[in-house]
């Protein structure tokens, strides 16, 4: 076992959600406030007990938009004593070692994000989309070098759909073991009421898709959307004098391999940062697999959900398919890990829509605090998240659970 | 940081060449010379003169021991695929769509695990495998060659 | 040869009932369809939710297609033209590949707002709209919108 003194040390009490949707016609700040002030509700906390922020991005510096500078003033929080930027999963383990740390107590973690101009035909259109693209691009975001072709798969999608083709012809799958998890994802959606898809699909629906990076289809793609999340970390002792029952963070790990940003030098299928992390995540929880009723794996596409499932040790490498076909509910249009753990129940990335995987927080906090009305997942005490879990930058591993 | 020299000798192309020949493409001082080498239709990769470990992307220090003697070095050409997809659609909301294009990982045969991100040519697309030995060949785009593959061996019928 | 025109209408960023509104409204669509044109939807939207779509809307299309499944519709309707209105150069790439004539709905829809500024508009009535498009029809049918 690694080492992990933050166990059961701290909490999520508030988190906040705003509606998603493919054009909201609102700012990402607009988005960002939204959800941050209903976290700060939801927890009961006055707003000036908030003394570390978390914004999005990736440019610690970043104008505009939701980062932390933008923020505080905006919600009017007076005094921090702890500010960075992040974004997916990774933001969340940040702002959870600020606090263990003692850097602050209670921090607010912000994440919104809007439709962005090259994830869509349609958002390209959109001047106010283009405009602001472009002025954060003047901001200081790298465009890499797109012009060269040995250089595209930097920070790219195209080398998911490649592993696609790689694990299907290594392992003998058939693209079954992806259509099971859209549907799955679909499925769950169908009850999330800030759901962007929440029409049912079928496998046959997966399979016409049209394809976008060979093999890879347009059902195999997260959907992009304009969304805001927030939630609120503090010490599990504050947090059992707040409103809800606390949720605490039992263990989390990062991962990092040394392929870099250029994705053609991926290692091997179970050597990449997916697995570190959570091998990582192993080392550190005293639960297993065997404990959990919810898992969030990452679902930016469908290859990102196979990865986890089996770097989370649901079965060996290759056996995803296999394991799928046999949870199967085709009754309900799910399937079920290990005979009872439920998988993307908000509807993922896929359908719920594309934040970062940091929804999968949210709705895990929620479950497990049993609020969730006639989607509730009945006696819900265990939590695997894996937000923004790349195979090849910060995916983030946290395992939550309650009393 | 030495070896310069070495890769001086490949081309006669000048920094301000080489910068005017590539507008939109990043250079920096840690691979101008390997797109000095393209513009003389030569591959070159960077290879650590005390371990003999090829060094890509192009960095300035050898990942495996932290010498500095970094050279830019011609590669044989030679290797296979080890990823690809299809691309038929751009993410670039201005390319027109149109044929689907491959784009592949080619695993080179000087170093398990080195790899050059490259069209493959001369091949219908459908018909690209994984794990097809492949050679370097060159296809202009824009006025400039650029590093493509195409299968050195037999080509397999359609799936 | 059924001289009838078929039109085939994307939905996301193209009808009103996309996801993002399209500038298109099913006023429009209805028109059409009271004209006798065939019409129906091709969109990246599953089956299933464009048939949802249509229900919602009260519409009973007369075909629904996948984007890239446009030459099927070709193959099923013996109509003397085929036209597709969508928003993106997807839409462009797959109405060449089948065949269709392409209509830009941002054109389309500049073209009736010149027309009357209401059919556009939230508030205008399938009356009006049908009036000021009956008028287009001296034309004869859609192409003089294309």
């Amino acid at each position: 076992m690694a080492r992990n003194p933050l166990k059961d040390q701290l909490a999520v009490v508030g988190v906040g959600s705003t509606p998603y949707g493919r054009d909201l016609k609102r700012t990402e700040l607009s988005l960002a406030l939204e959800a941050a002030t209903a976290a700060v509700e939801d927890a009961g906390l006055d707003r000036q007990e908030i003394d570390g922020i978390c914004g999005t991005g990736m440019d610690p510096l970043a104008m505009g938009g939701s980062g932390f500078l933008t923020l505080q003033g905006a919600l009017g929080i007076e005094k921090t004593t702890w500010q960075k930027n992040g974004w997916l999963g990774s933001c969340f383990v940040y702002a959870a070692e600020a606090v263990f740390s003692g850097l602050c107590d209670t921090v607010l973690v912000v994440q919104a994000y809007t439709r962005g101009i090259g994830m869509s035909r349609s958002a390209a259109a959109d001047p106010f989309r283009l405009r602001s693209a472009q002025l954060r691009a003047a901001g200081g975001h790298t465009i890499v070098g797109q012009s060269d072709p040995a250089r595209r798969w930097i920070h790219s999608g195209e080398p998911y759909a490649a592993w696609m083709a790689r694990y299907l012809h290594d392992y003998g799958a058939t693209k079954d073991v992806f259509a099971r998890i859209a549907v799955n994802n679909r499925t769950h959606a169908t009850t999330n009421p800030r759901a962007a898809m929440r029409t049912p699909i079928t496998m046959e629906d997966y399979h016409a898709s049209r394809v976008i990076w060979e093999p890879m289809q347009m059902l195999d793609m997260d959907v992009p959307v304009d969304c805001g999340e927030a939630l609120i970390i503090t010490t599990a002792e504050r947090a059992r004098d707040l409103r809800h029952s606390p949720v605490y963070i039992h263990a989390m790990s990062l991962g990092g391999s040394r392929v870099g940003e250029y994705y053609d030098n991926s290692l091997g299928w179970t050597e990449n940062a997916l697995w570190i992390s959570l091998a990582g995540l192993r080392e550190r929880s005293d639960l297993t697999i065997d404990d959990l009723d919810l898992f969030f794996p990452y679902d930016g596409y469908t290859i990102d959900t196979v990865g986890c499932i089996e770097a989370a040790g649901f079965c060996k490498p290759g056996e995803t398919a296999d394991l799928l076909a046999s949870g199967w509910d085709a009754e309900a249009n799910i399937y079920r890990l290990g005979g009872h753990t439920l998988v993307s129940t908000n509807g993922g990335a896929l359908s719920h829509g594309r934040a970062g995987g940091f929804n999968f927080y949210t709705e895990a906090v929620r479950q497990l605090r049993g609020t969730e009305g006639e989607r509730q997942v009945p006696d819900a005490r265990t939590a695997l998240v894996c937000a923004g879990a790349s195979f090849f930058h910060d995916p983030a591993s946290v395992m939550l659970r309650t009393d | 940081m030495t070896g310069m020299a070495d890769a001086a000798e490949v081309t006669h192309a000048t920094d301000a060449e080489v910068f005017a020949a590539l507008p939109a493409v990043l250079i920096d001082r840690d691979n101008v010379e390997h797109y000095r080498g393209l513009l003389a239709r030569r591959l070159l990769i960077n290879r650590c003169a005390a371990c003999g470990y090829w060094v890509y992307p192009h960095r300035p220090l050898c990942p495996k021991c932290w010498s500095w003697d970094v050279v830019p070095t011609q590669v044989s050409g030679d290797g296979f695929v080890f990823l690809c997809t299809l691309v038929h659609q751009e993410r670039d909301p201005d390319a027109a769509p149109g044929e689907p294009v491959s784009t592949a990982a080619v695993e080179l045969v000087e170093q398990p695990g080195l790899r050059y991100l490259a069209p493959v040519v001369n091949c219908p697309p459908d018909r690209v495998r994984l794990d097809m030995p492949v050679r370097l060949t060159w296809v202009d785009r824009d006025g400039v060659a650029w590093p493509a593959f195409q299968p050195s061996g037999p080509i397999e019928g359609g799936r | 040869m059924d001289a009838r025109t078929l039109v085939s209408f994307d939905i996301d960023g193209t009808l009103e009932t996309g996801d993002p509104a399209g500038p298109l409204r099913l006023t429009f669509v209805r028109w059409a369809q009271a004209r006798g044109y065939v019409i129906g939807s091709c969109s990246d939207r599953t089956l299933g939710e464009q048939s949802a779509m249509w229900a919602r809307a009260g519409i009973v299309p007369d075909f629904v297609s996948r984007k890239h499944e446009l030459t099927a519709v070709r193959v099923a309707w013996r109509c003397q033209r085929f036209v597709h209105i969508g928003d993106t150069r997807v839409d462009e790439h797959f109405a060449a590949q089948a065949d269709f004539e392409f209509i830009s709905v941002s054109d389309l829809a500049r073209r009736l707002a010149a027309i009357d500024p209401m059919t556009c508009s939230q508030d205008s009535s399938p009356a009006s709209t049908g009036a000021v498009l009956g008028g287009m029809d001296r034309g004869k049918d859609l192409g003089q919108l294309g």
